[in-house]
């Protein structure tokens, strides 16, 4: 069950938590002038009392979270360095997050990868690169990036950690990118796949495709090497 | 063994070092437990010692900043954010909304004592293209808000690091410590834009007058509306709007506002968007503000 | 000389910082300038920003100093709408400016400037520091430190919070001490004038030592204050300027200062220097609490009075850059008195506070920093919302004079070949000024000061203190 408690020190005795709560959990003690749990068992963990709780006096505990909750972990992480005496949120490290994506991120994008193939033969870079230009218009952006260089470097933090990005740009029209961590290539190794297949030319289109919008710029491909445990593709840029 | 501590500071205002000496007499029982090897406003260390706490103040705005940070970091078993600056980016981080050229633009040639050549500096480290806190460019082990941080918090928080006593830092925010009455009242209306004298011990919000306690991790002690201001929010958000990405300053005080005196959210909300610099000036530049729903405050803010 | 010699970064002052000094074919020093590696870009930020509100984002231009930006920025604002404030407002403000200037004086002139003059300028860096004073005369750092305390506890009742005080508002002051509070003040007005008696006696004494380069560090330029009709004032009052020989060269108001003013860019930094405009040239002055001095006649409290006058004897108007010191100890004596004279029997129990608002134009403001003039300037719309900013900040005028100063000591030390000696003597010349790095360019950060010899503009030798020496 859940268990709340409300921290009387910080209370201000404002009563608007008696008013938010959907089942009426809390009466308000007039003479204290603090809320009281009176119905708890009836509380099904909607957290409108907390929120509004303008002291931050009001905590939960043994709740259950519907996955659907969303919490930014990055900022718990955060907030878990501010040296505050609250429990947080449980927050997946990031390997279990790599296993969980890992399976369900692959097996939908293996049997993408193949219906393209089937379906539109030739036609995979420019599937990839229409999802690359997709993506950069988009997802929210926080700045637009003033040139070339600059979109390659969002697009290193963007795309961090599933991949590790490592590219070198002479300011021209050179650009090598050195894919360290990668996820096509563990999911790959997972299953068997050979390297530079069918998946890969999807993520160097989709990434091509990106960083053309990001950057105003046109991508070619000149070459690409897979590895083990690195690849590179060399580019082409024509900026506009 | 004394715990060594090294400080060093970024792009601020060098509040928080001088908020570190308000702990008066408390400063000097502090050094005897702790041994300085690096505190550039009272000694003449150069270079970077090593150390158990490195304690940074300040935010990332040029390339020098950069490398002083990462120098610390270095030669830093763990690394203290130091202040909303480090932290969130603090004002400095206002910098965020502009491009550099903008700034340096404004600043040597449209100001009216500008010298009517309008040359620029010349040969001055280059300044970042943005500003940003110091956990986004090292990893950071211990965040201290605030603007400066209250002597009361900077003592827990180093007898925390310095392991004597396990953190007992609060979660709460600055109404928690304010000493005024949140009531609910009919007929307020918003106030913007005038500077009136309010009443002693209600709630600023129950006044009608915008007051960001309620939104406001408590690094402060609530000094502000206790003394008849209203809160700034200069320690940064509170935890809630820290790890919930719903949340946001301004919906949150339009919707409680709204609760306690009945005016229009939207009344409440379209004003704090059309002073968006104002009301979000301390953690502007900070992910934890521009993931929310507030990807628009260039727009807000007027560019 | 070595090769290759660092001083970075330069302490004990406020900001970021690098010094380059020119040298001649024979080795000697032609000339010296200081760099300043920071910048914020206030006068952008505070653009778009609400009118009402910038008393308390302003203070965040600096930490050691916010009350100066707290009030200037209330003045500004004040002298734009039309409002007149109270008189016990005005006390107030007044009550905790002059605790903020004995917080800000007493950390320059003994934890900063202080153990350059006390330990000695060639003394070995890990003992020139208030941190080695503490171990050598423990009694001396605690009177030091509860001396600051004074001042900051002094601003912290008054203004709410020590460092960024908020309790200035268009109108008038949001809350005022209660009166037990204000007994305390009044009590550490008397205790303070006495440390400071203590204090000046032996940091004075320690002066002679160095009596030597007082004539050295000479900067032959105009002083510029204010002045209440020949009394030192630190609230908005008609800005003068005196030339070398302590005749009057012009007088202005807040409002006419950009006709009187124009900032330069300086090589390598991002700090502008401020000279007076005079027709087709330009003039060079310095402010702070020696261009105080020079300018006014007298302050209003006994003992300040009389440690002017004896001040005065020796010569006035005084040039020297050590004399800045010697200025800040009497500046603080008058804070002292003044505390305990507010407190004693001035401030009454009258309102503190009218209506302000709303309202727009143009908001100029002119008030005496710790460190000296100190102008806001801001243009906003008729909704309050600032069209644009300008911000004119005491460290700035000092730019030429500063430069003028590491200069004189610079060379005058360049013979003795002692690294240690010549970069410290710099340092010392800068830290004289109390430099505010973190004003000045409305930025602040960690305080790298290089020391680079150039030769034809080239860099042929930097100097760097520290481990590798």
């Amino acid at each position: 069950m859940i268990r709340i408690a409300i921290d009387e020190e910080a209370c201000v005795g404002c009563s608007l938590c008696v008013d938010e709560c959907p089942t009426d959990v809390f009466e308000f003690d007039e003479e204290k002038r603090i809320p009281r749990v009176v119905r708890e068992k009836e509380c099904f963990g909607c957290l409108s009392c907390s929120q509004i709780c303008p002291a931050s006096a009001i905590t939960h505990e043994d709740i259950v979270h519907s996955e659907d909750h969303y919490h930014d972990e990055e900022n718990i992480r955060l907030a878990s360095r501010l040296g505050i005496d609250i429990p947080l949120l449980h927050a997946p490290s990031d390997d279990e997050h790599r296993k969980a994506a890992l399976e369900d991120l692959g097996i939908r994008l293996l049997s993408v990868a193949s219906v393209f193939r089937q379906t539109l033969g030739g036609s995979l870079p420019a599937v990839g690169t229409m999802a690359g230009m997709t993506l950069a218009t988009q997802l929210p952006r926080y700045r637009v990036p003033e040139d070339f260089q600059e979109a390659l470097d969002m697009a290193v933090k963007q795309f961090a950690p599933a991949w590790d990005l490592k590219p070198d740009y002479d300011g021209s029209s050179g650009l090598d990118i050195k894919v360290g961590t990668c996820f096509i290539r563990e999911l790959c190794k997972e299953e068997g796949i050979e390297l530079g297949g069918d998946l890969c030319v999807l993520f160097y289109n989709y990434l091509a495709g990106y960083l053309g919008k990001m950057g105003s710029a046109r991508l070619k491909l000149k070459e690409s090497i897979p590895g083990d445990s690195q690849c590179t593709y060399k580019v082409e840029v024509y900026t506009k | 063994m004394k715990t060594r501590i090294s400080t060093e500071w970024l792009s601020g205002c060098s509040g928080c070092h001088v908020a570190m000496v308000d702990l008066h007499e408390k400063l000097l029982n502090l050094v005897e437990d702790v041994e300085f090897v690096r505190i550039p406003v009272l000694m003449d260390e150069k270079g970077y010692p090593e150390a158990d706490v490195g304690i940074v103040e300040g935010a990332v705005r040029s390339e020098h900043d950069r490398h002083c940070l990462m120098k610390m970091r270095e030669s830093c078993k763990k690394l203290v954010a130091f202040g909303t600056c480090a932290v969130y980016g603090g004002p400095s981080g206002i910098g965020w909304l502009y491009r550099k050229g903008v700034i340096l633009d404004k600043i040597y040639k449209g100001t009216v004592t500008a010298s009517r050549d309008g040359a620029m500096p010349e040969g001055a480290p280059e300044l970042e293209q943005s500003v940003i806190p110091i956990d986004e460019a090292v990893d950071v082990d211990f965040y201290v808000p605030g603007c400066p941080p209250h002597p009361y918090y900077i003592a827990l928080a180093l007898k925390t690091l310095i392991g004597a006593k396990a953190p007992e830092l609060k979660a709460r925010t600055v109404c928690s410590a304010c000493r005024r009455r949140m009531e609910k009242r009919e007929g307020v209306k918003l106030q913007r834009g005038v500077s009136v004298a309010l009443e002693e011990d209600v709630c600023l919000l129950s006044q009608g007058v915008v007051c960001l306690g309620s939104v406001t991790l408590d690094r402060c002690q609530a000094q502000c509306p206790n003394k008849g201001v209203a809160c700034a929010g200069c320690a940064g958000p509170s935890v809630d709007l820290i790890t919930e990405p719903h949340l946001d300053i301004r919906t949150m005080i339009a919707r409680r506002m709204n609760l306690l005196t009945g005016i229009d959210q939207q009344e409440i909300i379209d004003y704090m968007e059309s002073e968006a610099k104002t009301f979000y000036a301390y953690a502007l530049s900070s992910p934890v503000i521009y993931k929310k729903p507030t990807v628009e405050m260039r727009e807000w803010a007027g560019k | 000389m070595k090769e290759k010699i660092y001083v970075d970064p330069v302490t004990r002052i406020e900001g970021h910082a690098k010094i380059v000094l020119d040298v001649n074919d024979s080795g000697g020093i032609t000339s010296g300038h200081l760099q300043v590696l920071e910048i914020r870009g206030f006068e952008k930020l505070l653009e778009g920003m609400e009118l009402f509100k910038l008393p308390l984002i302003t203070g965040r231009i600096c930490g050691v100093c916010p009350a100066a930006h707290h009030l200037v920025s209330v003045t500004s604002i004040e002298n734009g709408l039309g409002v007149k404030v109270p008189a016990d407002a005005k006390l107030l403000r007044e009550l905790m400016y002059m605790g903020h200037i004995l917080h800000s004086h007493s950390l320059s002139t003994f934890v900063l400037t202080g153990p350059d003059v006390l330990v000695g300028i060639g003394a070995k860096p890990q003992d020139r520091n208030v941190l080695a004073l503490l171990k050598m005369a423990p009694e001396i750092v605690k009177k030091i430190l509860r001396l600051r305390s004074i001042g900051q506890k002094t601003v912290e009742i008054v203004g709410g919070r020590g460092v960024h005080p908020v309790t200035s508002v268009p109108g008038g002051q949001a809350s005022r001490p209660e009166s037990e509070e204000v007994v305390k003040m009044g009590q550490w007005g008397v205790e303070a004038a006495g440390l400071i008696k203590e204090l000046s006696d032996v940091l004075l004494k320690k002066l002679e030592n160095i009596a030597e380069i007082n004539e050295v560090a000479e900067v032959p330029f105009h002083s510029m204050a204010l002045t209440d009709g020949g009394r030192v004032t630190f609230m908005e009052n008609v800005c003068r300027v005196v030339d070398p020989s302590g005749k009057e060269e012009r007088t202005f108001t807040a409002v006419e200062y950009a006709d009187n003013l124009v900032e330069h860019p300086m090589q390598g930094s991002y700090m502008r220097s401020v000279r007076l405009k005079a027709g087709s040239e330009e003039k060079k002055y310095f402010v702070g609490p020696l261009a105080r001095l020079n300018v006014n006649e007298h302050f209003s409290t006994p003992e300040a009075d009389r440690l002017l006058e004896e001040f005065k004897a020796g010569g006035s108007p005084r040039l020297s850059a050590i004399d800045y010191l010697r200025a800040r100890l009497i500046e603080m004596m008058y804070c002292a008195e003044r505390i305990a004279d507010i407190c004693g029997s001035e401030l009454g129990d009258g309102p503190i506070r009218v209506e302000a608002g709303p309202g727009g134009g143009r908001f100029t403001g002119m008030i005496e920093a710790p460190r000296g003039v100190l102008i806001h300037d801001y243009e906003a719309d008729d909704n309050g919302k600032i069209l644009s900013a300008n911000l004119i900040v005491a460290t700035q005028n000092n730019y030429d004079a500063i430069d003028h100063a590491i200069t004189a000591l610079a060379k005058h030390y360049k013979p003795t070949g002692d690294e240690n000696l010549i970069m410290n003597s710099a340092e010392f010349a800068l830290r004289c000024f109390d430099p505010c790095l973190a004003c000045a360019t409305h930025a602040a950060g960690c305080m790298p000061m290089e020391l680079e010899f150039r030769k034809d503009g080239k860099v042929f030798s930097t100097v760097r203190r520290g481990a590798e020496g």
